[in-house]
This record gives structure tokens, C-alpha cells and sequence, in this order.
């Protein structure tokens, strides 16, 4: 049966926990000292999430990126299709925290938001 | 002084307006004192507006925040405060009497204050400085200067990348390279475990398979314009690197994260003791040094991990600056705070013993299912884990130092259960 | 812009910058032309920074007819040159009284080189007030009370910006690679090839360096060779200068004068160089070299904070086969000059060597008539962090940017680095040399992205063309999500 190593993040003693699966189910999970671990473990094997935090451009704001991210965690496999769409972003200043920028990111359901307001200013330094 | 230059009176002068100058403005403005936060940068914020991931917030909001979206909720209320904002202004000179010399965007300006809290942060360490021998190309450079180029001015420093350092900085830095398109080759650190924490050695380099090198660093620079590539060598125990297992390993940017140091000019100039450790200040529980009236929070204190302990510690040094602003005194802090075993630091470095205290430590090993306790007392603080990569924050209550009256200092230890 | 010039210097080292300030004082059109993007970038900015007293050449030897001389020279030169020089003065010391007679040996010798103010100190008590911490052991030093230290860089820098003042031309970038006699009929006596371009010339100066032998090649002089040798050293931060007071050397051997620890003129402890041959010129550090550094310095310095070691670098020394200087006019060719194997102590000999090369263009027959128009002095970018309060309020009343503090370790403002830019500073390393950001406690850390931005604004180029040093060295490789 296929095996699959994890290291647990759910505390800094780092576990090493192996999953044992047969397509889409785990068959057994051993390693873990704690349930905390035994629950990370069994949601980065059926669905691995991370928030993406990146910058998209910002024109006519003091600096010529503004910082963004996804509101909630969006599927690990989905973070350069994600990457790819912000790339293609312009905003332009003002902008206020939590402005949406992309509402349904690589058909996710989930939206990107600005993580800072920036103010318009006359002159950008760097354009 | 010369006729030009104008003079004001404030009851509290925060230096810096990072996470640790705006929680102790901010707390001494509610207290009701008149504040200025003075701060060199073009806006409030300090480090966090480049540190574009989440994670902060987590002990106080109980939300995993960006730095900016943490910075921003300071930087809101202040704006509503009575706060008075200096930016692009720089602190020239201060004297122990808490008098000071800024340069501010329409000349120079004399400032006495009551009270001073300098909330400086921390420079990062160079290459110089830990003593990398080679070529002096370009494209070598501290972790932070690299973060700010990419996340504020939208440049990337290389396209392929070693970096030197496991702390936090190094991994999350190595993580964003990867989402910009850089190639991160490999992660080097010279003790035998991660430095940063574990969840970002799992979700910045295992994620992207970046490999991590343990017991490595980084022995030579090869390039004499741009950098052409780095030597890894593997160390021993006592840290020294092994003849004969270098690797060269071609790369066009080496990052350094090497570690922190407190900015402590002015405690120096002001003639503050300063922490052999921490090379911050020693301080007692309300961040006040040894010159009266002068406090520190935050990393110009000593490296703090969470941003969150820097905005307790801002809070409570902004308290304790509106105390000593207002006469109220502080409680003489005569009790010596020691690291004992498997302690390398604690602060503060004393307390009164009267008013209850947060202290933050730091271990020398890693170890498991320990007690942190005071020596010779049953005042005791129960980890599963401790590494020196993660500061140990703990509070002495009221009723803890009713029981502890009688000792002369408190020594601290760490010791494993069984 | 004339590419006929009466005299090519080929390099803008302290030699070739010296020179060319010396023949600016004369209705003569001097090209200089220089490899790297800006002047001293060679030999000139890494070494000690030592004015020798002038006892170690053995007489006889040309090095010896220049240093007394030369070291003389110093505060004139530096002071309407407004570059900072200490005549701090210079220890030999040594932990073994039966050397007391080698320190005689070098005594007699400056006392023969013309050298003033010798003397041997054997009471403790008179050692430790000159220099209180130096190793406890110490029996007996030579002290030579005219020795100095310089900012070398700084040298060239001044006397490259007084020449330019007064007439000189400097192409910076332009590498010579090839130079030709012509015939009797062109009327001037040189094509020299440089950067793509072709300067016609009636002499030539050789000043290049380490790469001396090379351009000595071009005209078929072979008449010596050039065997760089590195030297390696660590420079500590200026927070501990008071540490140490006067130039330090242990006794010396035949290689070199020893590892030696000095103050700089800006502030800051220097320990080295070590010695190392070299087959091929490379100026990268090594960790044999360092510790071998590290150990000389903590010989006479034991207790000093180790901790607070902010860099290392490395120089090379251009020693010619004789290990003398060598100086005068080609036997290969007419009218080219050869100013080479300018070794330790060049730096002391430059102001005499300046001076003896225009003696010998004269004597070949160039015309000298004096520039009225001369102006021997060169003022220095105004100083922010030396400045009262007095100062400081004038000075940022006339600059806005002097408001504007950049480098925040050495506080250097937007108006002084602008300002090296405007007097010719086009990299990081160029700003850093002539203003000090980057020099300090945080090595650049928190103010490269500024230097970077406010670099490409005033040159009106990308922040991706900035460099550190001219070549490949750019500092951004790409803007992120596709920026322009």
C-alpha cells in the first residue's frame, strides 16, 4: 500500500506522521502524539490549503506594489494558477485595506483582498 | 542654540514607530499624555510593512494577520489619537536627561521629555560581520533588504538564490523568492536544527522542495562583479567547518539571515547598561533601563519572535512611561532576575517583586516535557516542547510573588520532568 | 571632446590621478584613462592608508628616495585637497629585548633616508601613554612620530575631482588595449586604444597598476614584470577607534612589514595585510589569509573586541621584479613614461613621485608653461555628521535634501550622496568611498534600496542598470509580475 510522510506543524516538536492510502482514503496513520497532529495530517492528505500572500502593481501610490492576499487558505495546486491572475493586476491608488481584487480566484470561490490601504500620491519614485 | 531652531515640550518622545513605538504612543496617548512618535521612515508600520505574509496577531486577536494588516490596525487608531506623528525625522542626538535633537522635514527641533521610550528594533547581521571570506560581488545581501525590494519597490534581487539561515526570516523569504519565480536552490543552517519554526520549515521549503542543509554554511563567495556561486561546507560540533566537504553551488544571490541585533545607539548614548545576551538594554518589568525615565521595548530590547509580545511589551513600557511622565513612581526594581540552567536570557533582568510581570526566556538546548520554574520556590510553568528558536512568555501573578516575598532574586531554570 | 592629447596617463590610481593633478597646473591637454568606472578603484582603496616615516626602504633603493620626501609633502597636499590625513604617528614593537638591536638597525637606516623625530622607547610607562592597550609584553619600540594615515580613496578621489577643475579629461570604462608607435610623420607619438575609442598622444604615462607590466608590453618593453602579491584585511566599526592610537607594527621580515593595527583616517581600526603571491591578480578574501590577519593583530592587541569586526577586503600589491619602484622613461620607447611596481610605500611616495614625473617629461622635452588659471584647491563634499548645530541649520536651509538623512549609521544625507553623484560617483561603491553609507554598522542593510532609487534618478537610468561597481555587478535582476 502506498505511504506518505508528513511533518505536523500543529506545534514545534515537528512529528513525523506516515499515512498509509489507497487512492483518496487513508488506510492508517501512525507517528502522531496528539490528536491536533492526527487532524493536520488527515486535512493535508484530503485537502492542502495555504494562503498566498503576494503583491500585485499599484500605479499613482508611493510604492509601485501593494501587498494582498486570499482570504482564506486556497488548494495547495491552485497557488501558481492563483500567482499566474495576480500577475496580471493593476490597481490603481487609493486603495483601501481589504479592497477585492480578484473575487473568485481560479474559480476557488475565494477572493483576494489588499492586506494595506495606499493613498494617492503625485509622483511614484520607482515609475 | 541657534534662533532657528524651534523647541517643544512633551510628556512622552517614542522613538521609532514600529509594532513596539506604536502600541506604547498609542497606550500613552490613551493614558492621557501628551506623546510624539518620532519616526525616520516615510510612514508608521516600521518592518511589518514588508513583511507581506500572514501569521501575526495570533496570541492578542486570535487571527493569523499580514504584517501590513497588523500595522494598520495601530496605525488607524493612532490617526484618531492625540498622537503627535513625526515622520522623516531623524533623531540626531539625546542626551540622559531625555533632551533631543531631531531632524525633522522642516529643520531641526529641540525636544525635552519626561519620559523616553525607544522603540528602535534591530538591524539584521552582515556578511562582514560574521566573517565570510571570498570575492565582494553584488548579490549578496541581508534577507531583510531583499523582503523590502521585493515586497515594497516590486524588484527581484536574483533569479537564483542560496540562502544562508533557517531563522523565520530566511524560510519565509525563501517561500516568497519561489512565488516570484526565483529558484532557491538549497537553505543552510549552521546549528543542527531549524531555527524558524516548524510550520514555516514545513510550508516555505518542504512545499517547494527546497533543501535544508543542517550543520552547514556557506565558506566562500566566488564572483568579483556579480555573484557566480557560493562554497557550502559541512561543520562540526564546535560549529567549525569540516576541510574537504565543501560543495560550490552556482547561485547569482546569496541571502543572509544571520541573525538580529538590538539598535542600541541611543541607550549607549545615553549611558543605559546594556545586556551582555541581548546587547539590548537591561531592563525591569515595566522596560524602564537603569537611566531613570528611559524605557525600550520590542526588539531594541532583545529579538522577539511574535509581534504580538512586542506590542505587550510596547503597551506595558508606554504604562510605565505615563507612571514616571506623571510622578507616579515606579517600584524600585531590586530584585536580580537570573538565568539559571538551560536559560541563555531572561527578561526583565530585575523586578520589583511588587507588581505581577510577564517574562520572556529564551533555552539553550532543545528539550522535552519541562518545567520552567523559579528556583527554590513551587512557582512552576509546565512546556512539552522548548527550543532556543522559540522565546518562552510566562506571567509571575500577584498571588505567585505573594508566595516569593522573601527571596533576593529570582533564578530562573529549566529543568526536564523526570 | 579632443582625443589629442600632449600627455595619456593610463590609470587613475593615486599615481595616475597625482600625476595628472601635478600636469594640470600647466597649459598641457592630459587625457586620463582609466579601466574601471571610477578612480582608485585598484590598489589605491584597499590598502592600510599608511604615511610611512620612511625607515624601512633600504637606502639607496628608489622606494627610499621617495618616502622621506614624500611623507613631508603630506599635509600640504592633503590640507588644499581637504582630504582627512592623521599624522598619528607609528609604533615597530617587540616583546624581545634581544631584538632591541634590529629596532637600532631601522633607526640608523630612516635617520640615513632623512627620517625626523626617531626614537627607541624601552620605559613601559611612556609606551602605555602613547598607546594604552597595546600587549602588555611589549619591551621596546621604534616610534616615529611622523608617520600618518590617510584615506586613500578619498586621495584619489580629490585629486581626480582638482584635476578635472583644472583642465584634465578622465574616460572612465576605458580599458587600454592597445597602444602603437606611430611614424615620424603623424606628428605626435602614440595611438592608444581604450574603451573603443582611439586617443592620439605625444607621451604616455604608464600608472596601470598591477596591469603595469602588460601596458609596458604594448610599446615592447619588457623591461620588468609585475608579481601581485594580495594582502587581506579586517576593518572593525568605528565605535571602538579610540582603541587603538597610533600605526602598530611588529617587527618586520623580508616580506613585508608585518601585520600591522592601525586607526583609519575616517574612523574605524584596520588590522593586515598578510603577504600572498599570486599567479593571477584576485582581490576575494580567503580563510587561511583572515586568520593569519586576525592572529598578527591579537599579537599586539590582545584584548581587543573582536566582536566588533564589520568587514574584510582584500588589495593587491603591485611589486615590480626588483621589488623597487620603477620609474622613467621607457628604454624601449621614446616618450613613454613608466611609473610602476608602485608598492608599499607608494601611497607615501605619491606627492614626490607626482612631482619627479613632471621633472622627467620636462627633461624629454615637453613644454611646461604655467596655467594661470590654476586653482590648487578642491573642496570637499560638506559633511553632514561632523557638522554643529550652527552648521547644520545653514546647510539644510540651503539644501532640502539635507533633511533627508539616507544612511542612517553614519548619517549621511540625500544632499551629500547627490552630490557624489554630481562630482562623479555613478555605483554604490562610488557613493560609499566618497560619502561613508555603507561603511557603517549595518554594512548597507537598511539603505542599498534608497542609494539604488535615488542612483537611477539622478543618472536617469533603470534601478535595474544601477550597479555596485560598474561590469556585471547590478543589484536587481527583474522587476516582479512582469513590471516593465
Amino acid at each position: 500500500m502506498p505511504k506518505r510522510e508528513y511533518t505536523c506543524v500543529a506545534c514545534p516538536k515537528g512529528c513525523t506522521v506516515e499515512v498509509e492510502f489507497e487512492g483518496d482514503e487513508i488506510k492508517d496513520i501512525t507517528g502522531y502524539n496528539c490528536l491536533k497532529g492526527k487532524d493536520y495530517v488527515e486535512d493535508e492528505f484530503h485537502d492542502p490549503r495555504r494562503i498566498l500572500t503576494t503583491t500585485v502593481k499599484i500605479k499613482n501610490a508611493k510604492y509601485p506594489r501593494i501587498p494582498v492576499r486570499t482570504e482564506t487558505g486556497v488548494p495547495k495546486d491552485e497557488l501558481d494558477c492563483c500567482l499566474d491572475e495576480l500577475t496580471e493586476v493593476e490597481l490603481e491608488a487609493p486603495v483601501d485595506i481589504g479592497y477585492t481584487v480578484i473575487d473568485d480566484v481560479c474559480s476557488t470561490g475565494i477572493s483576494v483582498v489588499t492586506s494595506r490601504s495606499l493613498e494617492e500620491v503625485t509622483v511614484s519614485k520607482l515609475e | 542654540m541657534n534662533s532657528n531652531t524651534k523647541s517643544l515640550k512633551k510628556d512622552i518622545v517614542v522613538v521609532g514607530g514600529g509594532p513596539a513605538g506604536m502600541a506604547a504612543g498609542l497606550r500613552g496617548a490613551e493614558e492621557g499624555a501628551e506623546v510624539m512618535i518620532v519616526e525616520r521612515d516615510i510612514e508608521l508600520g516600521g518592518i511589518l510593512n514588508q513583511c507581506i505574509h500572514n501569521g501575526f496577531g495570533v496570541e492578542i486577536y486570535g487571527e493569523e494577520l499580514t504584517g501590513p494588516e497588523y500595522a494598520e490596525r495601530f496605525t488607524s487608531q493612532i490617526g484618531e489619537s492625540t498622537v503627535d506623528v513625526r515622520l522623516n525625522t531623524f533623531v540626531l542626538s539625546m542626551q540622559p536627561d531625555k533632551s533631543m535633537t531631531l531632524l525633522t522635514p522642516n529643520g531641526l527641533l529641540e525636544v525635552e521629555a519626561e519620559a523616553v521610550v525607544l522603540a528602535t528594533g534591530a538591524r539584521e547581521r552582515s556578511r562582514g560581520e560574521i566573517r565570510i571570506p571570498g570575492g565582494r560581488p553584488s548579490g549578496v545581501m541581508p534577507a531583510g533588504t531583499a523582503q523590502e525590494l521585493i515586497n515594497k519597490k516590486g524588484f527581484l534581487p536574483g533569479k537564483r538564490v542560496f540562502v544562508l539561515g533557517s531563522g523565520d526570516i530566511g524560510l519565509i523569504i525563501s517561500r516568497r523568492l519561489t512565488w516570484e519565480g526565483a529558484e532557491v536552490v538549497g537553505v543552510a543552517e549552521i546549528m543542527d536544527y531549524p531555527t524558524g519554526l516548524n510550520r514555516n520549515v514545513v510550508q516555505c521549503l518542504h512545499d517547494y522542495d527546497i533543501p535544508l542543509h543542517l550543520s552547514h554554511t556557506v565558506t566562500d563567495i566566488y564572483g568579483s562583479d556579480r555573484l557566480k556561486g557560493i562554497k557550502l561546507s559541512r561543520v562540526d560540533d564546535g560549529m567549525q567547518p569540516v576541510e574537504g566537504t565543501g560543495k560550490d553551488i552556482d547561485v547569482d544571490l546569496l541571502l543572509l539571515s544571520v541573525g538580529l541585533v538590538p539598535e542600541n545607539d541611543f541607550f549607549k548614548e545615553t549611558g543605559v547598561t546594556l545586556s551582555e545576551k541581548t546587547r539590548g538594554p537591561i531592563v525591569d518589568e515595566w522596560f524602564q533601563t537603569d537611566v531613570p525615565g528611559i524605557f525600550g521595548c520590542g526588539n531594541s530590547v532583545h529579538i522577539e519572535d511574535l509581534v504580538d509580545w512586542v506590542t505587550m511589551d510596547g503597551f506595558r513600557a508606554g504604562d510605565g512611561a505615563v507612571a514616571y511622565a506623571g510622578n507616579d513612581s515606579l517600584p524600585n526594581p531590586e530584585k536580580e532576575v537570573i538565568a539559571g540552567e538551560n536559560i541563555n536570557y531572561v527578561v526583565p533582568q530585575k523586578v520589583s517583586g511588587e507588581d505581577p510581570f510577564r517574562f520572556a526566556l529564551r533555552v539553550e538546548e532543545p528539550m522535552e516535557n519541562v518545567d520552567i520554574s523559579i528556583k527554590g520556590t513551587d512557582i512552576s510553568f509546565f512546556q512539552r516542547i522548548v527550543t532556543p528558536g522559540e522565546m518562552e512568555v510566562e506571567e509571575v501573578s500577584k498571588d505567585d510573588l505573594a508566595k516569593i516575598k522573601e527571596l533576593e532574586e529570582f533564578e530562573f531554570e529549566v529543568k526536564g520532568r523526570n | 571632446m579632443s582625443d589629442r592629447y600632449d600627455v595619456i596617463i593610463v590609470g587613475a590610481g593615486i599615481i595616475g590621478t597625482g600625476i595628472a593633478r601635478e600636469l594640470s597646473r600647466y597649459k598641457l591637454d592630459v587625457g586620463v584613462l582609466e579601466k574601471k568606472p571610477d578612480v582608485g578603484w585598484g590598489t589605491t582603496k584597499a590598502n592600510s592608508g599608511i604615511i610611512h616615516a620612511g625607515y624601512d626602504a633600504k637606502p639607496g633603493t628608489v622606494k627610499s628616495s621617495f618616502s622621506a620626501p614624500g611623507n613631508k609633502m603630506y599635509e600640504k597636499w592633503t590640507e588644499v585637497l581637504s582630504v582627512p590625513f592623521k599624522r598619528l604617528g607609528s609604533f615597530v614593537s617587540t616583546e624581545d629585548e634581544s631584538q632591541l638591536g634590529k629596532l637600532e638597525k631601522l633607526l640608523e637606516q630612516g635617520e640615513e633616508n632623512g627620517v625626523e623625530g626617531l626614537e627607541i622607547i624601552t620605559d613601559r610607562r611612556k609606551i602605555e601613554e602613547l598607546e594604552p592597550n597595546i600587549t602588555k609584553g611589549v619591551e621596546a619600540v621604534l616610534y616615529a612620530p611622523t608617520a600618518g594615515v590617510v584615506a586613500p580613496y578619498k586621495l584619489s578621489i580629490a585629486l581626480y575631482e582638482n584635476a578635472r577643475a583644472n583642465g584634465v579629461d578622465f574616460q572612465f570604462n576605458s580599458p587600454v588595449n592597445d597602444i602603437t608607435k606611430t611614424s615620424e610623420a603623424d606628428g605626435f607619438e602614440f595611438y592608444v586604444e581604450a574603451g573603443g575609442s582611439r586617443y592620439e598622444g605625444d607621451y604616455v604615462i604608464n600608472a596601470a597598476g598591477i596591469y603595469s607590466g602588460k601596458i609596458a608590453d604594448m610599446v615592447g618593453d619588457d623591461s620588468f614584470s609585475i608579481f601581485p602579491a594580495r594582502g587581506e584585511y579586517y576593518l572593525l566599526d568605528s565605535e571602538i577607534e579610540e582603541y587603538v592610537r597610533r600605526i602598530n607594527f611588529p617587527l618586520p621580515t623580508e616580506e613585508s612589514k608585518g601585520i600591522l593595527v592601525t586607526p583609519a583616517a575616517e574612523g574605524s581600526i584596520i588590522f593586515g595585510p598578510n603577504h600572498q603571491p599570486l599567479d593571477k591578480p584576485s582581490v576575494a578574501t580567503t580563510q587561511t589569509g583572515l586568520d593569519q590577519v586576525l592572529n598578527g593583530a591579537m599579537k599586539l592587541f590582545p584584548d581587543i573586541d573582536t566582536s566588533k569586526i564589520r568587514t574584510n577586503f582584500a588589495g593587491l600589491r603591485a611589486k615590480a621584479g626588483s621589488d623597487d619602484f620603477v620609474i622613467g622613461e621607457s628604454g624601449a620607447a621614446r616618450n613613454f613614461i613608466n611609473v610602476a611596481g608602485i608598492q608599499s610605500p607608494g601611497l607615501t611616495a605619491a606627492p614626490a613621485i607626482s612631482k619627479h614625473v613632471i621633472g622627467i617629461l620636462e627633461e624629454s622635452g615637453l613644454e611646461l608653461s604655467e596655467d594661470p588659471g590654476f586653482d590648487p584647491k578642491r573642496e570637499p563634499i560638506p559633511k553632514f555628521a561632523e557638522m554643529d548645530t550652527e552648521e547644520i541649520v545653514s546647510y539644510t536651509d540651503k539644501y532640502e535634501a539635507a533633511k533627508d538623512i539616507v544612511c542612517r549609521c553614519e548619517e549621511v544625507t540625500r544632499a551629500e550622496i547627490e552630490e557624489a553623484i554630481d562630482r562623479g560617483a555613478t555605483t554604490l561603491d562610488g557613493i560609499k568611498f566618497r560619502t561613508r553609507s555603507r561603511m557603517g554598522s549595518c554594512q548597507g542593510g537598511f539603505c542599498t534600496p534608497r542609494l539604488i532609487e535615488i542612483l537611477a534618478d539622478k543618472l536617469g537610468i533603470s534601478p535595474k542598470e544601477v550597479t555596485k561597481k560598474g561590469d556585471n555587478s547590478y543589484l536587481l535582476a527583474e522587476e516582479t509580475k512582469k513590471g516593465e
